[in-house]
């Protein structure tokens, strides 16, 4: 059985994958930032979306991967939707990517590991498969941990 | 999701300097003053001067956008806001200070991957579609090196 994801392309080397409905919005322009003192580098920045406080982040800098040529101006930014895990609400951030993100169908038989130079995503994902197309191996998100308090995540990992 | 609680002030000074504007509820105001009446402040580290009021000496600090202590203040920054209910006290210098109330404001949570252990931030405030940032004198008093 096929079910549809979303594709985001992240580097010029890594996409990552959402669920078919946790992508809720592709922004046409560029929305008015605004930045929060004293937050991560990677998560500096909010913008207001139907009166709601979106926080966007930079994927390839939170997991320090390679450095693209794009620029922030040029990247695209999309808004996802996702299920808090502290509180189970439905919460919303925006993700930063090179490209529109694409829509794809994926099987089980695509399933593969994640690759040891993406180690440092281990927590964040869901589980891996190779895209049919390109043959790249993409990551599936977990939305609810990417965009979890980063100090209890880690708290919470060291005392598995 | 926006936190409906009645524990935030029903008013707010607004301080804006360095392009930000910082919410600090009225309650936490003692005064405002003007900075030409500032002296220079040699004991206390990080301080950019001080200022005497009714018998007692408030050390002031002058912030960056980044909410980063400066070591002098900019000739913009004109005006002293003594804040109370923190010890010791002391006060900030900015370039403007407005009131809002609360009703003007939705207020809502940092989200948690912005939370940083340092920041004095408590929450965000939308006003129209400016988002704007609130605090308190005692979460501010976390950048000063007392």
């Amino acid at each position: 059985m096929k079910v549809p994801a979303w594709i985001i392309s992240i580097t010029d080397n890594l996409s990552a994958a959402v669920g078919e409905f946790e992508l809720v919005h592709v922004l046409p322009d560029k929305p008015v930032l605004f930045t929060l003192p004293k937050a991560p580098s990677y998560c500096q920045q909010v913008f207001v979306w139907q009166n709601k406080i979106i926080p966007i982040m930079n994927l390839a800098e939170r997991f320090g991967l390679e450095k693209k040529t794009t620029t922030n101006e040029h990247r695209v930014m999309s808004i996802f939707a996702y299920r808090a895990e502290k509180t189970g609400l439905i919460e919303y951030a925006a993700l930063l990517s090179n490209a529109t993100p694409r829509r794809s169908e994926v099987s089980d038989d695509q399933a593969c590991p994640l690759p040891t130079d993406l180690h440092s995503l281990t927590h964040y994902v869901r589980c891996c498969f190779q895209d049919l197309d390109t043959k790249q191996t993409i990551p599936i998100l977990k939305l609810e941990r990417l965009f979890a308090h980063h100090d209890r995540l880690i708290n919470s990992i060291n005392t598995l | 999701m926006q936190i409906n609680s009645t524990e935030w002030s029903e008013r707010f000074a607004t301080l804006g300097f360095a392009g930000l504007q910082l919410l600090i509820p009225q309650s936490d105001i003692y005064s405002l003053e003007p900075a030409v009446d500032i002296t220079p402040d040699t004991e206390t580290i990080g301080s950019v001067g001080q200022l005497e009021q009714s018998g007692e000496v408030w050390s002031l600090y002058a912030l960056s956008a980044d909410l980063d202590l400066l070591k002098t203040c900019p000739d913009n920054y004109r005006i002293a806001i003594l804040l109370k209910n923190v010890t010791p006290q002391y006060g900030l210098l900015c370039e403007q200070v407005n009131t809002i109330s609360r009703d003007q404001i939705s207020i809502h949570p940092i989200p948690p991957v912005m939370h940083c252990k340092n920041s004095p931030l408590l929450a965000l405030a939308l006003y129209g579609d400016e988002v704007r940032y609130i605090s308190s004198a005692s979460a501010l008093s976390r950048l000063f090196p007392h």
